[in-house]
């Protein structure tokens, strides 16, 4: 069953899919323990830590791309992020 | 420098251009969904406009229609009341009667107009073409409202270039009643002095230009004289008209019959000239 941090890592790899295209899901593709199941679909498993993997995440678009690519990812997940409970919530999005 | 601090220096570059990069495209993604949204309130605005448009035309005819039946049984029955149909009245009667005669004939022209607007705007306006006498046309209304010219004081002429015949392939009915609603509006603007009604042809075009000495236009006026519901100067003016009749009067010579209509004044209280043309036949 889909759990909000998997919907959270959705939504960050599909707005960065709009800003850089399909070179997000590549990215994605790079963080350990984010298996991806369908791309088109955008489907995705978090096996493992979550809030691990989704900082992880977040840092492989920082890497990259810098400041601008954590704000995108704060932004993106404003409205999902703010039905976590405070100790679920990623560091890098808050 | 080592080459690995010429490396370094290099990975920085290419990391700050990566990030800019980032940046444009972030800025352009963010400009694309704003677009996204107004084009998406544009649509929803458009398609609102078009229900309401559909359904004011719609209440339009049902309301005219309404109307009409009551209206043709009054104008009936108050005629018939005073050519003596029911017997004797007496002055006071007649005046009293003649006041609901004219005003139910008022009423009954703007629900004919408003009748003909919404047949326009739902695209079932019909005309009948054939060709006919323009000249005769338009003389014989000159003939029937000379009465009434006369009455105000108004001198009421009919002039022709001497290039007979000027015939017209067109909708006789509809013509008559623009030409008439033309003759109409100059006998209301003018107070005194005259109209003259002239016919022109030139090559394959004939002009019907209706000149009078009366309260003339401003600029202002003249952008709006041919837009519904337009009343004159500043609609100030009360002279009982719809506000249709030059609406219409565009509507059945330009769009009915590719011919144009159009209205000149040197100002306030210099006069008009009101003016159509058609191809001739």
């Amino acid at each position: 069953m889909e759990t909000i941090l998997d919907k959270i890592s959705v939504r960050i790899i599909k707005e960065q899919e709009l800003i850089i295209g399909s070179l997000a899901w590549d990215e994605a593709r790079k963080v350990t323990g984010l298996k991806i199941i369908d791309q088109e679909n955008g489907v995705i498993e978090l096996q493992g830590d979550s809030k691990t993997i989704l900082n992880n995440l977040v840092a492989q678009y920082s890497h990259l791309f810098g400041r601008a690519s954590n704000e995108v990812c704060r932004e993106v997940t404003k409205d999902l992020v703010k039905d976590l409970p405070a100790d679920q919530i990623p560091e890098s999005l808050r | 420098m080592t080459e690995d601090q010429s490396n370094q220096i290099s990975s920085d570059e290419f990391k700050k251009i990566t990030e800019d990069l980032y940046k444009k495209n972030l800025e352009l993604v963010s400009l694309n969904k704003e677009v996204a949204r107004l084009n998406n309130e544009l649509s929803n605005a458009n398609g609102q406009l078009k229900s309401l448009d559909k359904l004011k035309t719609e209440f339009l005819s049902l309301a005219s229609h309404q109307l009409r039946s009551p209206l043709t049984s009054i104008i009936g029955y108050t005629s018939m009341l005073l050519d003596g149909s029911f017997g004797f009245i007496d002055e006071k009667q007649k005046e009293a009667i003649d006041r609901v005669f004219q005003s139910s004939r008022h009423l009954a022209k703007v629900v004919e107009d408003l009748l003909n607007v919404s047949k326009i705007e739902q695209g079932g306006l019909q005309y009948v073409m054939a060709n006919f006498d323009f000249e005769k046309a338009a003389e014989d209304l000159v003939k029937d409202l000379s009465l009434t010219a006369e009455k105000k004081g108004l001198k009421m002429t009919f002039e022709n270039d001497n290039k007979a015949p000027y015939m017209v392939n067109g909708d006789m009915e509809k013509i008559r009643q623009v030409i008439l609603n033309f003759i109409d509006n100059s006998i209301k603007y003018t107070k005194e002095g005259n109209i003259k009604i002239l016919l022109e042809k030139n090559e394959n075009k004939i002009k019907l230009s209706i000149i009078d000495t009366g309260m003339g236009m401003s600029p202002e006026a003249r952008e709006k004289l041919f837009q519904k519901f337009s009343r004159g100067e500043n609609g100030k003016v009360n002279t009982g008209g719809s506000g249709l009749g030059l609406y219409l009067a565009k509507k059945i010579i330009e769009e009915g019959h590719n011919g144009k209509v159009g209205a000149d004044s040197d100002g306030v209280g210099l006069g008009s000239t009101f003016w159509m043309e058609l191809e001739s036949a």
